[in-house]
């Protein structure tokens, strides 16, 4: 087999391994064994080592034209910005699958029939989005992602779950017919969907900033970034603890890939100063928002969904600089996403350990939380570190080169909201870690009703540590978070990774 | 934009305004399925009747079509007629 077909077979692989996954799991009844788990994961983590040292060791994007029909166009490109959003669902996806096998052995009949073949969808829809080529078939994944995320928020079928679900599915829609809206502006004006030629043909059109400008607006809603984002907390706070991570940490992205595509490297000739300035300003006001209202929640899962909607304002900072000519902010904002993306699934895994364990879903629940679940308090702790932006962690490398490119492109103006976002990111953060060194004494003294209906600790279950045996799962959200340790210490590896198709970075920077 | 494109863009910005305008779930429902159907005609319209048109037009439609379906069974299980944030309201209490 010659070393270009090895190489589409991978990349083959790595869309149809997480559905081979689903396939197996609807024939095993939704009831997926660990072995099998295990298998289809090991299959995808091969492929995707391959594909990626594949792409790093060319140094150059890989493209395979799997459908070319009228109307059913299918091309698949790994260039830097896919294979890292690829990699990073993969190491995500992988956590999280242990993390649900390890509670599907604590609780064997509690999951869902429908989680695993909807959940293996989801992976694999998410792995053809980053890869897809044109803009149809990333449309098409957004909503295949969305559905399949709305379907595993409702999966438990209680009311609040299924409110929150309706209102996730609600806003995808509206997103999604809005983006299609733009789609046909597009169409008209170009008459191609390849993101490859949209860029001279949208920019002769005088209606190309129109186009453009629509299908943001769905994406932003997708993404989503604040003012828009008040349907993400609900759906991400309310999702089973081994789907709120998947949400929280790579979905997102989801539509933050498509939109710096679309926007930098399909038509870069159209993105102007004011209207990139205006997307890194609501991106300000996702940060300011999402950390004072994460500040204030009283209510575990929800405090780290609006450290979501803080976290994502960081990354819009990524368009101004670009537009600017930083090569450091797509370097910079690329990175941060992949690190976001470790340390949130990690806080998610570990919060989901302590609530469970302390039989409530509030940060009360975090109290004491370090002598019965240590290692989940220590994954804390380190996703906080790279959430924070201190090193040695992805989120301190990725923070850094957008400081530096703000510096570089003459736009201070960026960096007061880094650094305020950053104070604040602690302060939510240290908020849950004083929680979880706190005394026994406040631990015995924490009060016990339960915001949930039959929920509740007693006081004395509360004040003695229980004998768990070993913590898998604050083990998982544990290995989880030093993985972004590991990418403060070593980002060259990566940084080259995300150079590889990127724009400005011969010119720029 | 011709004629038919600016016709179906109206529809969707109808649908978009029903949507936001209901307060109960199904409301909101027939303001989307309004926006569907005006988003899909506007991309079956926006260039020359062949084959690569109708091809994205019906993959569109069908998907579309799939994620309605979807808001209406969910919809149904829950009351659909009253407001959307009182459950989340009622939990969070």
């Amino acid at each position: 087999m010659s070393e270009l077909s090895l190489a589409a077979g991978v990349l083959v692989l790595v869309v149809a391994g997480p559905l081979l996954g689903a396939v197996l799991a609807v024939a095993d009844h939704g009831h997926a064994s660990s072995r099998l788990v295990g298998l289809v994961t090991g299959l995808i983590a091969s492929a995707v080592t391959v594909l990626s040292v594949t792409v790093a060791g060319s140094g150059t994007p890989l493209t395979l034209v799997l459908l070319a029909g009228p109307g059913l166009e299918l091309t698949l490109v790994a260039d830097g910005l896919a294979v890292a959003m690829v990699v990073m669902t993969t190491i995500v996806a992988i956590a999280v699958a242990g993390f649900a096998t390890s509670e599907d052995r604590e609780s064997p009949q509690a999951r869902h029939p429908r989680f695993w073949p909807v959940w293996f969808a989801l992976w694999s829809a998410l792995h053809l989005l980053f890869l897809a080529g044109d803009l149809l078939t990333a449309y098409l994944m957004l909503e295949a992602i969305g559905v399949a995320g709305a379907a595993l928020v409702s999966l438990d079928g209680r009311r609040h779950t299924l409110l929150a679900a309706t209102r996730y599915l609600y806003a995808e829609l509206v997103a999604s017919m809005t983006v299609l809206a733009g789609i046909a502006l597009i169409w008209h004006q170009t008459g191609s969907l390849r993101f490859a030629e949209l860029g001279p043909e949208l920019s002769a059109h005088p209606e190309g900033w129109l186009a453009l400008g629509v299908v943001t607006a769905g994406l932003l809603l997708k993404l989503p970034l604040a003012p828009v984002h008040l349907w993400l907390p609900a759906a991400h706070a309310w999702a089973p603890s081994a789907v709120s991570p998947i949400l929280s940490a790579v979905v997102v992205k989801s539509a933050f890939a498509v939109l710096i595509r679309l926007w930098f490297l399909a038509s870069p000739g159209l993105v102007t100063r004011h209207g990139a300035q205006l997307l890194g300003s609501l991106g300000v006001v996702a940060i300011v928002w999402g950390s004072v209202v994460a500040l204030r929640s009283a209510h575990l899962k929800q405090l780290i969904a609006y450290s979501t909607v803080s976290q994502l304002g960081f990354l819009m900072l990524l368009v101004p600089l670009m537009q600017a000519g930083s090569a450091d902010a797509w370097r910079g904002g690329v990175l941060y996403a992949v690190a976001h993306a470790l340390a949130k699934a990690a806080l998610l895994m570990a919060a989901a350990v302590i609530a469970e364990d302390a039989e409530r879903p509030d940060v009360e629940a975090v109290i004491g939380a370090v002598t019965r679940r240590p290692l989940a308090v220590f994954a804390i702790g380190v996703a906080a570190l790279s959430l924070v932006g201190l090193p040695p962690s992805g989120g301190f490398v990725g923070k850094w080169y957008l400081l530096v490119a703000s510096l570089r492109t003459g736009q201070w103006w960026w960096l007061p909201p880094i650094l305020v976002g950053s104070l604040l990111t602690a302060g939510y953060l240290l908020k849950l870690l004083k929680r979880a060194f706190a005394t026994d004494d406040l631990a015995t003294s924490r009060p016990t009703a339960s915001p949930v209906a039959g929920v509740g600790a007693a006081p004395e279950a509360a004040a003695e540590p229980a004998d768990v045996g070993f913590d898998a799962r604050g083990a998982l959200a544990l290995a989880l978070a030093l993985v972004t340790v590991v990418i403060g210490v070593r980002p060259a590896a990566l940084l080259e990774l995300i150079d590889i198709g990127a724009p400005l970075v011969t010119g720029g920077g | 934009m011709n004629a038919p494109m600016i016709v179906a863009a109206v529809v969707v910005v109808v649908g978009l305004s029903a949507s936001f305008a209901g307060v109960a779930i199904r409301g909101r429902l027939r303001g989307l399925v309004t926006m569907g159907v005006g988003t899909v005609v506007m991309l079956g319209v926006a260039g020359p009747t062949r084959p690569a048109t109708l091809g994205m037009t019906l993959m569109a439609g069908i998907t579309l079509a799939g994620m309605l379906v979807f808001a209406r069974i969910l919809a149904r299980l829950i009351d659909g007629d009253e407001p959307d944030r009182r459950g989340i309201d009622e939990a969070r209490r």
